[in-house]
């Protein structure tokens, strides 16, 4: 009796509760709140389910899931923006070297591109949202009053910073995935040598700890070091990831729960590279890789979870190319960013020597 | 009062305009113009004029006009683009007064950009001979940034060298420190010697900038370095170069460029060794510094950050931490006198030094080696104050 008596006043209280608290105070879908998220810079961007944008605050150390309410379309029609980044700055009011566009991702609930934006170069920079839907046409998608959560990435504040000032350490984010129900992120410090995958539960609770791994490349069987990950993606429960030093390597999902995994080789993408951007897709019955680099163009890699299991990794001194294969693009050059549109297009940022960045979209080659 | 959207028929426009021409319109346009300290006027007309007020909150407003309802605003503003690209309307809400329409950009305008307001049909109708409505704003002052310093500060550094940190006086441009920053071998540029990451390894305002050497050219085996060898490479003279073009977050170029110039020897595989180290300990009721001087020099950015001095069990103690000789000696300064009894520093395992090797673990483990300590472990080292 008693406990039913506190039920119903507890009741009783949330329903008062929910008549005088402000919006931001009411929790939403996906345990958010309705409010303004203070993001200091807008970096990665990846969706979850039913519209959910992830964006990666480097400056500000954590992820935010923002709810976009943006659900219906299909993102058939092809999408092909000249002057991005011009187009961009204009509707911000400023100049296109003081824009800068740091990440790329399509919303699959509706088809639209989202693009996350730095207005400024500086400290103070504005971080800002856009969108393009189906006709190419940008908006700026709004961040006040949106439900929204917030999963904080920093280690605890160094004991002596109260006496030493402001620590100039911080981690920049540099990629980050949704995969059943968990944000995996990758990152990487601005001193130590730090190699972690972070794994955050969605939704995200006040409480919650990520988990944090660290992350090692096995090389020629010998020795064996930190490597931070520079992009990352999911692929029938493995983490296919390119290391900042280059290699291709396979990771389990389900291994990312211990402390520390070492990821196994299964391409090495060659010298004077930077891996910048992958995604998978399937064409007929065959499922592919598409990599965008800073210096060998656009590979494409056959991919099955068959031919990952069985690769053996590449532990001896590397020769020419080994592991799985691929093929260079020749007709994709300047790509920088890169999502899947659809079953049959994907959309690319491309930018020119000159500065121009163009938003193309091709058909899944 | 009415608030509209930013209707975007400026995009119908020619977008083809050149600065020159923004700058000059100041000393030849037809019509009357004035400027004082908060705003700047242009006359359309005897009773009609379009002005910037540049005090918060920053507005164009169109004043001496019947404003009505209508599907289109009187005017929008636009940016010059020095491109041949037609571009939108700057976002921002239109206010609707009795004589007046106002616009309210969504952002702070910037400095140096030149902003163009467009009239509408109606408008271009009624004044035929309207002039070129830009407006620039001037850039203020700003102090000329300088380097400050390039961590490690040694002039030997080892083949396996990691990262340099680049101090600067003013907080920097983000965006462009892969163009800015070379690395030359006896005058030859070095191709691709640093890990280049879109989004750069920046403290938060932006003063300091790291700058990783490509791990794949410094981990033994991997293709980068099998194919063109390590970045630096032992017995040679190089140089980092910091190029005067490099602007501050203001847009002031730095002060002139900035080389280190710097000679490689062998690599260093070991791990630095607490035990191999020196302390120089203070007396009771003085500020003398607690000393420590390594036997190799470690990193500058964590040697500030991860040596706390605590009495007994206690809090960390207050004080100042300098890193002298080359990254080799760290000393801490109390904010008050020493007090006599035992103390602690605790020194977080994962200290690395120029190598990336840490007192937990080197760089390149071997794959069977038992590393000593985790990298979240702290050690201690205790002294006496008497």
């Amino acid at each position: 009796m008693l406990r039913i008596q506190l039920r119903r006043k507890l009741a009783l209280c949330m329903w008062l509760t929910s008549l005088v608290l402000p919006g931001q105070l009411l929790a939403d879908h996906h345990g958010m709140h309705q409010g303004n998220p203070q993001l200091k810079q807008a970096g990665p961007l990846a969706f979850g389910p039913d519209g959910v944008l992830f964006v990666g605050d480097s400056m500000g150390g954590a992820v935010y899931a923002i709810e976009t309410g943006d659900n219906s379309g299909t993102g058939n029609a092809a999408v092909n923006v000249d002057g991005l980044n011009q187009q961009i700055a204009a509707k911000l009011g400023t100049s296109a070297e003081e824009t800068l566009i740091n990440d790329m991702a399509v919303n699959p609930a509706s088809g639209s591109i989202y693009f996350s934006v730095s207005r400024g170069r500086g400290p103070d920079a504005q971080a800002v949202i856009f969108k393009a839907d189906a006709k190419g046409e940008l908006t700026e998608f709004d961040l006040t009053d949106v439900h929204f959560a917030k999963a904080d990435l920093n280690d605890a504040p160094d004991a002596s910073q109260k006496y030493r000032g402001r620590s100039m350490r911080a981690s920049a984010i540099t990629d980050l995935q949704f995969v059943d129900g968990r944000v995996i992120v990758a990152g990487l410090s601005n001193e130590e040598f730090a190699s972690k995958l972070r794994v955050l539960e969605f939704p995200f609770s006040d409480q919650q700890q990520s988990s944090s791994i660290e992350v090692y490349h096995g090389a020629h069987g010998r020795l064996e070091t930190a490597s931070p990950v520079r992009t990352f993606i999911t692929y029938e429960n493995t983490v296919l990831a390119a290391y900042t030093c280059t290699p291709l390597v396979t990771i389990p999902v389900e291994d990312l729960t211990g402390q520390k995994i070492t990821g196994k080789t299964v391409a090495e993408l060659g010298n004077r590279n930077n891996p910048l951007d992958m995604i998978v897709y399937r064409k007929g019955e065959q499922d592919y890789l598409l990599l965008a680099n800073s210096a060998r163009g656009v590979m494409k890699m056959e991919l099955s979870k068959a031919a990952l299991d069985a690769t053996e990794s590449i532990n001896s001194r590397i020769r020419g190319t080994a592991g799985l294969g691929y093929e260079t693009l020749d007709q994709f050059e300047n790509v920088v960013q890169l999502d899947k549109l659809n079953d049959q297009h994907a959309v690319m940022l491309v930018q020119s020597s000159a500065g121009q960045v163009d938003l193309k979209t091709v058909a899944l080659p | 009062m009415t608030r509209l959207v930013a209707a975007p028929y400026a995009q119908r426009c020619c977008g083809v305009t050149c600065v020159w021409l923004a700058a000059c319109c100041w000393l030849v346009s037809p019509v009357s113009w004035a400027q004082d300290a908060d705003s700047l006027t242009r006359q359309l007309s005897s009773a009609v004029s379009l002005r910037l007020v540049t005090t918060a909150p920053e507005h164009f407003s169109l004043s001496g006009i019947e404003v009505t309802k209508s599907d289109e605003p009187l005017f929008a503003v636009t940016v010059d683009s020095a491109l041949d690209v037609k571009t939108p309307a700057m976002l921002g809400t239109y206010e609707r007064r009795k004589d007046s329409l106002r616009f309210y950009p969504r952002f702070p305008l910037s400095p140096r950009v030149t902003y163009h307001v467009r009239l509408s049909e109606k408008l271009k109708r009624k004044f035929p001979d309207h002039p070129e409505l830009r407006f620039t704003l001037p850039k203020p002052p700003a102090p000329t940034p300088v380097v400050d310093g390039v961590y490690p500060s040694a002039s030997e550094l080892p083949e396996n060298l990691l990262k340099f940190y680049v101090h600067f006086s003013q907080p920097m441009s983000r965006g462009e420190a892969y163009r800015r920053i070379t690395l030359w071998r006896d005058d030859e540029p070095v191709e691709d010697p640093f890990l280049e990451l879109g989004e750069e390894l920046w403290n938060a305002r932006q003063t300091r900038f790291t700058l990783f050497i490509h791990p794949g050219r410094i981990k033994r085996g991997l293709k980068p370095r099998e194919d063109i060898g390590p970045a630096l490479s032992a017995g040679n003279q190089f140089k980092l170069r910091i190029d005067a073009g490099w602007v501050s977050a203001a847009g002031e170029p730095l002060d002139q460029t900035y080389e280190k110039q710097f000679s490689v020897v062998s690599p260093d595989h070991e791990q630095p060794n607490p035990e191999r180290w020196q302390l120089d300990t203070p007396d009771r009721a003085t500020r003398q510094p607690v000393r420590l001087r390594f036997d190799e020099a470690l990193d500058h950015a964590m040697l500030q950050r991860v040596l706390t001095v605590h009495w007994r069990d206690g809090p960390p103690v207050p004080g100042h931490v300098a890193v002298t000789d080359g990254e080799s000696s760290w000393s801490f300064v109390p904010a008050t006198d020493w007090a006599a009894g035992t103390y602690a520093i605790h020194i977080a395992a994962n200290l690395e030094d120029l190598s990336g090797n840490s007192i937990a673990r080197p760089f390149e483990v071997k794959m069977q080696q038992q590393v000593a300590a985790s990298p979240s472990t702290n050690i201690a080292v205790e002294f006496v104050v008497r």
